[in-house]
């Protein structure tokens, strides 16, 4: 069969970017999520809820964007919750969407903030 | 006669679902998927106890079947009754005996497909049989465009011996005439596209034609769901209105799962559920009434596709601080209905006094419920439903 193998949609290009971040040290799941809560795509195991995951990070990041700016102290770039069981990472993807991980809590932030980085570029990239 | 899909819009965009005699082209963009679709049709085929002829070639039929399960339709039994023949054209391309009632010993050969395959349209005439191909663009694929000029003979015998024709087929980088040929040659024409809606992307079905002639398209967004199969799927209805109206309680009792971010019983981020009702599917985003969150509420409005507005049908001095929450979250314009709740207090106005009072356009619905005991609240819903898709016009 003949693929158009050159063209794949941007949802299975969002989906081979998080399976790339998920292979890297630590991280179990990854999502990428629109600032208004809708679930863009992901990668995690069957039992999460994804649309749920989706719409409270959405709310988590956005309480935190509304928090930076009453303050005046310029925008909020992540959030960050370090749970007993695992590290739940937020960071914006560009003006509409977010992309978001979990990882082991034992990982270091460091390791974990550059790998999603790059992944942040790579669905910039894609939108672009 | 005419068959149902069980696919609530669709049905609709069909005219009651598919007729004896009838051939339906399922038309799928690249990285869009058909067979679920193909195995619902057979499972509600098989429930009614009406005969399934398969004709397969991109799987073992043991695939099919294992498939099909994983979305709740068990059709061995079928198998074994004799109800569900599949016609194999494929176990032998991969040197596996097969052992279905119809095989293609060689599926390089054209020939024995066809006399194969009208042997078996034959012996399943004057049933209502569903006759699926599974899958046309495999045929094209492998014996070039010439399979599609077999396709008007072929439609003729289903219409002669009133069976159901559905062929499956994937629209892969294929000459624009020959898919232009394609598209004219059934019946019936539903297409599957994926959707970008801003960021959201999500797959659409849409039905372009309709018993042999182009019909004004309307989009249906869905998602295949396991156990389910295909479902119209909402990604956002927003609930909204203000504090204290009801709202976490509407979201908590339409929903099959929810979350809310309870803070001493009030909600301080969001209420989250899904919703499951007649083939729909929708998620509910539940928003916060108190003035000080409104931010989050007019960033969680967007994408929005319909809005439930809960108001305390006691606490009419609450009526504009409501319709203020729609302008907040940019949804005045949106399907909207109103839940007049909690309709048991004894000084609750009743529905159409809210209305007056809201001084609400009349096309605008509003009812009457009480969450507390879910009363009324799947009315509500099923009338945004039908707003939101212009149901029944
Ligand atoms: N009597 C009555 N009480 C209701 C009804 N719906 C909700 N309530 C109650 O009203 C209060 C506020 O409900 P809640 O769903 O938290 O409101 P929200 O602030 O809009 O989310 C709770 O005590 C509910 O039990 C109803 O239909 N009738
Ligand atoms: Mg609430």
């Amino acid at each position: 069969m003949e693929m158009a193998s050159t063209s794949a949609t941007p949802r299975e290009l969002l989906k081979e970017i998080l399976s790339e971040l998920n292979r890297g040290a630590g991280i179990q799941s990854s999502a990428i999520v629109s600032r208004d809560g809708l679930l863009v795509a992901s990668v995690m195991s069957e039992d999460v809820d994804a649309e749920a995951f989706a719409a409270m990070t959405a709310t988590m990041l956005g309480a935190a964007e509304t928090a930076f700016s009453e303050l005046k102290k310029g925008v909020a770039e992540r959030v960050i919750v370090e749970g007993s069981r695992a590290k739940i990472v937020a960071v914006g993807a560009g003006k509409d969407l977010i992309l978001v991980c979990m990882s082991d809590p034992s990982v270091q932030l460091g390791l974990i903030l550059h790998q999603i980085r790059r992944s942040v570029e790579k669905v910039k990239k894609v939108f672009a | 006669m005419k068959f149902p899909t069980t696919i609530p819009l669709l049905d609709d965009m069909l005219n009651g679902g598919l007729k004896t005699g009838s051939s339906t082209l399922i038309w799928c963009s690249p990285f869009t998927e058909g067979t679920t679709l193909i195995y619902q049709l057979c499972a509600s085929w098989l429930s009614r106890e009406l005969p399934v002829l398969y004709f397969i070639n991109t799987k073992t039929p043991e695939i099919v079947l294992e498939d099909s399960y994983q979305y709740g339709w068990s059709l061995s039994r079928y198998r074994e009754e004799g109800l569900l023949c599949f016609i194999d054209s494929y176990s032998a391309a991969i040197g596996v005996e097969s052992k279905e009632r119809y095989v293609i010993n060689d599926p390089e050969d054209q020939k024995e497909i066809v006399d194969v395959t009208y042997n078996a349209i034959r012996d399943f005439r004057a049933r209502n049989c569903l006759f699926v191909v599974d899958s046309l663009s495999t045929l094209i694929d492998r014996f070039g465009e010439y399979v599609v000029d077999l396709l008007p003979e072929l439609n003729r015998s289903i219409f002669l011996y009133d069976l159901v024709g559905v062929y499956l087929f994937t629209e892969w980088n294929y000459d624009p005439k020959l898919k232009e040929k394609i598209s004219n040659i059934c019946d019936n024409l539903v297409s599957i596209i994926p959707v970008e809606r801003q960021v959201a992307i999500s797959d659409v079905f849409t039905v372009k034609r309709r018993d042999g002639k182009s019909v004004e398209e309307r989009i249906v967004p869905f998602k295949y769901v396991k156990p389910g199969g295909m479902r119209i799927y909402v990604p956002k209805i927003l609930v909204t209105g203000p504090y204290n109206a009801g709202k976490t309680t509407v979201v908590h009792a339409l929903s099959t799962r929810a979350v809310s971010v309870d803070r001493k019983g009030t909600t301080v981020a969001l209420d989250f559920g899904h919703l499951e009702y007649k083939g729909f599917s929708a998620d509910l985003f539940g928003t916060i009434g108190q003035q000080r969150f409104d931010p989050i509420l007019e960033q969680l409005g967007g994408e929005t596709l319909g809005v439930i507005l809960v108001v305390d049908s006691t606490k009419p001095e609450t009526f504009s601080r409501a319709l203020e929450m729609l302008r907040k979250a940019k949804v005045y314009g949106l399907p909207l209905v109103v839940f007049a709740n909690k309709q048991d207090l004894p000084r609750a106005l009743p529905p159409e006094e809210v209305k007056e009072r809201m001084r609400l356009p009349p096309e605008i619905p509003v009812v009457g419920t009480v969450a507390t005991e879910k009363k009324n609240l799947l009315n509500g819903v099923e009338t945004l439903l039908s707003l939101i898709f212009g149901m029944g016009k």
